[in-house]
């Protein structure tokens, strides 16, 4: 019953991802990202998909997700959807935290781009530059020379 | 290909190289190259390239049975020759190909050119199904013929051979059971952007001026790397260096200063990141906690460390200094600088001081200043201006508490404090407040504003913007020489107690509020920002009241017009009351509105009781017309209703001669009349024209303006 009362209040409408795969989600989820919410604004028709053009269907799919979980946001309490965020995170390859950190920020999804860069940033958190490299497979193009020179104007960071 | 000439060691070299290269005896070079002397014509190149395309293209056609007619995309990639019209213009010409053929013509991309032929293709039949793609890959060599002696320019000419490939691809459904392949992925990298790479296929002269290719020794190295950055897949490319700069920076924004700074060294990308990162920290704490005690002489600490800790608090000023510098030189953002130092002698404080001119100079969002209050003397700064800051009350407080100086305090556009309460300093002479269009506080009170002034006892220049005073103002200072209200929406009236005032400019509100005056002010000038519309006899007789009370010398209306609705003014409402005139030195009228207005009744509110000797326009892009009327109106034939009455003597028949003084190409001193309304009105076309003109031009319209000598 609750959810027929739903689906009359909200509109649904189409996203359709870059490679052409469509998803069907209610209003309130998709207004989550400002860039569709001032797109609707301009749209006369709703009812015909909505380009979302750089983000791909496996990423729009996650983006979706992330946006019906908190659309929904008085079923769970604040920390209940800080633990789904985290692991929602936790979840992801480094590949699709990039994709999702693009797709976060062309959506204008501002929760999501928050989410993510503070999942990498986490990543970041407690490693020395080498295990950085090692992890996200930054190639160093410093010299040992030009290295050790940054190293050296900068002490202070690089101490313990 | 061996060109011996005389010079055996290059001979040699080649011989080796194609003992080694494997090539079979089935392969040949072009017969241009074959002639001794090789004849590397024009015509000999096109004639290769027929050849080689042609044949290969005609057996595949022969091979799989498809028409030319059928063929909706054509590519061809050739690295040198690349001649007019192209490649895959021949192929549409000699197949007599459909005109909606889609055709694209590579070159200058060398070995890898075959592979991107092949991706293109792949994409283009992606977006157009049912359809055939042709992709030709070849490489002339007659044009390339090098005959130097340059060692890795002769390289080329040894491993490359006349031929030609043409594949067909296809998404058609009913070909794939006679397909032969199946192209499954293409990836692209491009590394071009390395050096080393770039440079390792490479045309060019050699000392003698002759043409080439030269190959690097790093080419298998180079190409190694970039199957290498392919082979790995997806999982092991670098993306996260590939993000725009400030997703990496709202990054970095959730580490230390101490890791944001240490990710600086894993690359060069990072590098930059880091040294562009809009969140300055600047705290003394980095370069030795004991950086903050006061008196380490006191503290018995020895000499040694004493000359360490000194040193190290000279490595801090100069990062400081390095850091501020680099953002200013290179017009970075600034989000947030904070500033944490300990000011222990007073020969720092000029430095501090450089960096709060470097600070109020860069647009920053956030300023988070902790500076010792007992130690801070910022003895010489004098101006501090915070602009798009984000700053609070104590920090303010501190601020001007502590910079005895400062003379000058400006805070436009501000946010972080709800109330603003500035405590007493006593060489303030100008304040500029503006506060922020999302500013919550209520509109300040009078008591605020009076506290302020008094508060700041030498304050004489006062600039208030924004809607925050009460609808009534009263103002009261001995000092107070300029004052600035602008955009004071609810402003009704104002009361000023200010004798030793000379300047006073009411700008942007809508309305004009009614202004008093309790003690009399020689005011040398007086701007006001008038709504034309809003202007009746009510107002003018107020105004009239408030010019009288203080002697104004020059007075300046800056009027706008929504509407062409008439003037509200009307002098028969002031039968009966008794007025001098008021003499002035100068009256300058601007306008910014292009609407043409009753100008009769605006020169009777302006001249009624108004005796300027001096009459100027100042002339802008929009004022001609308006000031047309006005011109038209001073020399009017047909006087409108003259109201000369016992109280009032009406301005046209006060008014003896206007002369015209000092405008450019126009003579001075000739009397201003019906006859020379004309010479004017010519004039102020000619300057429309050239002002349309200088506009459109996108330079910078010079102001000037038409005065007239008003004889009463």
């Amino acid at each position: 019953m609750a959810s027929t009362s739903t689906s009359t209040l909200s509109r649904k409408l189409i996203l359709k991802s870059s490679d052409g795969e469509k998803f069907e989600v209610d209003e309130n989820v998709a207004m989550q990202s400002q860039t569709i919410k001032h797109m609707i604004e301009d749209l006369d028709d709703i009812n015909s998909p909505i380009p979302v053009s750089i983000v791909t269907g496996t990423i729009l799919s996650k983006v979706i997700e992330y946006c019906k979980k908190h659309a929904t946001e008085d079923s769970d309490s604040d920390e209940q959807l800080k633990q789904w965020d985290k692991e929602y995170a936790n979840n992801m390859d480094l590949n699709t935290l990039y994709y999702l950190l693009l797709a976060a920020n062309y959506m204008e999804i501002k929760g999501l781009l928050e989410l993510i860069t503070q999942c990498v940033a986490d990543m970041i958190k407690g490693k020395s530059p080498e295990e950085i490299r090692a992890h996200f497979n930054i190639k160093n193009d410093f010299t040992p020379q030009e290295e050790a020179n940054i190293r050296n104007e900068n002490p202070w960071a690089f101490e313990n | 290909m061996i060109v011996f000439k005389d010079n055996p060691k290059v001979a040699r070299f080649q011989m080796r190289i194609l003992e080694r290269a494997g090539l079979g005896d089935e392969t040949g070079l072009p017969p241009a190259l074959q002639f001794i002397p090789p004849e590397p014509s024009f015509s000999r190149t096109y004639d290769e390239a027929l050849l080689v395309i042609f044949s290969s293209i005609d057996e595949l056609l022969k091979k799989t049975g498809v028409r030319p007619n059928n063929i909706s995309i054509i590519i061809t990639n050739c690295s040198i020759f690349c001649p007019t019209p192209s490649l895959s213009s021949m192929i549409m010409n000699k197949y007599k190909m459909r005109s909606c053929t889609k055709t694209f013509s590579l070159s200058g991309m060398g070995c890898s050119a075959s592979a991107i032929s092949l991706d293109l293709a792949k994409r283009l039949l992606q977006v157009m199904p049912n359809s055939y793609a042709l992709v030709v890959s070849t490489e002339i060599l007659t044009p390339n013929c090098y005959m130097g002696s340059e060692r890795s320019m002769t390289v080329p000419g040894c491993l490359f051979r006349l031929g030609c490939s043409s594949l067909l691809l296809t998404n058609k459904r009913e070909e794939r059971y006679r397909a032969k392949y199946q192209l499954l992925h293409t990836i692209r990298t491009h590394i071009g952007a390395i050096d080393a790479s770039y440079t390792s296929v490479m045309q060019q002269e050699d000392d003698e001026g002759r043409l080439g290719i030269a190959l690097s020794k790093d080419l298998l190295v180079v190409a190694g790397e970039a199957l290498r950055d392919m082979g790995d897949g997806t999982t092991s490319i670098d993306r996260i260096s590939e993000l725009p700069d400030f997703i990496l920076h709202h990054i970095l924004s959730y580490l230390s200063t101490k890791e944001a700074a240490q990710t600086g060294v894993i690359s060069k990308r990072w590098q930059y990141v880091w040294e562009t990162f809009p969140i300055l920290d600047c705290n003394e704490w980095f370069f030795g906690r004991e950086l903050d005690i006061l008196n380490p002489k006191e503290l018995g600490i020895p000499k040694d460390e004493r000359r360490k800790i000194f040193n190290r608090r000279l490595k801090f000023m100069s990062y400081v200094d390095e850091k501020l510098r680099r953002f200013r030189e290179e017009n970075l953002c600034v989000k947030k600088f904070f500033l944490h130092i300990t000011l222990v002698s007073n020969n720092l404080t000029p430095r501090v001081d450089t960096w709060m001119d470097l600070v109020a100079d860069l647009c920053i969002q956030e300023l988070d200043l902790r500076l010792d209050r007992n130690a801070v003397k910022l003895c010489s700064l004098v101006e501090l201006h915070l602009r798009d800051v984000s700053i609070d009350e104590d920090t303010i407080q501190d601020l001007i508490f502590s910079i005895h100086s400062m003379k000058v305090f400006s805070l436009k556009n501000c946010l972080g404090f709800e109330n603003l309460e500035i405590c007493d300093h006593d060489k303030l002479e100008k304040v500029v407040y503006h506060p922020h269009k999302d500013f919550k506080a209520k509109t300040f009170s009078i008591k605020w504003l009076q506290n302020m002034i008094t508060s700041f006892p030498l304050l004489e220049n006062l600039y208030l913007g924004g809607c925050i005073l009460q609808e009534v103002m009263k103002l009261s200072s001995q000092v107070l020489k300029e004052m600035h209200v602008c955009n004071c929406m609810k402003l009704v009236e104002a009361e000023f107690d200010t004798p030793n005032a000379h300047s006073f400019v009411y700008r942007g509100g809508k309305t004009m509020p009614r202004l008093y005056s309790s003690s009399v002010a020689a005011y040398r000038t007086a701007e006001l920002s008038v709504r034309l519309e809003n202007m009746d006899s009510v107002w003018f007789m107020r105004l009239n009241n408030f010019l009288k009370d203080n002697k104004f010398q020059d007075l300046t209306f800056c009027m706008t017009a929504k509407s062409d609705k008439a003037i509200s003014f009307d002098v028969e409402d002031y039968v009966g009351i008794h007025f001098s005139p008021l003499e002035l030195n100068t009256m300058k009228l601007v306008t910014h509105t292009l609407t043409s207005v009753n100008y009769a009744a605006l020169l009777d509110a302006l001249f009624w009781n108004l005796r300027p000797r001096i009459l100027s326009l100042e002339l802008n892009y929009y004022s001609p017309e308006f000031f047309k009327g006005i011109l038209k109106g001073l020399v009017a034939k047909e006087e409108p209703n003259c109201y000369c009455s016992q109280n009032l003597e009406c301005w046209r028949h006060s008014l003896k001669d206007i002369k015209l003084i000092n405008v450019k190409g126009l003579k001075s001193n000739i009397v201003f009349n019906a006859m020379t309304l004309n010479k004017l009105t010519n004039f102020l076309d000619d300057w429309l024209i050239e002002a349309q003109k200088t506009v459109k031009s996108c330079e910078h319209l010079k102001v000037q303006t038409l005065s007239f000598q008003l004889s009463w």
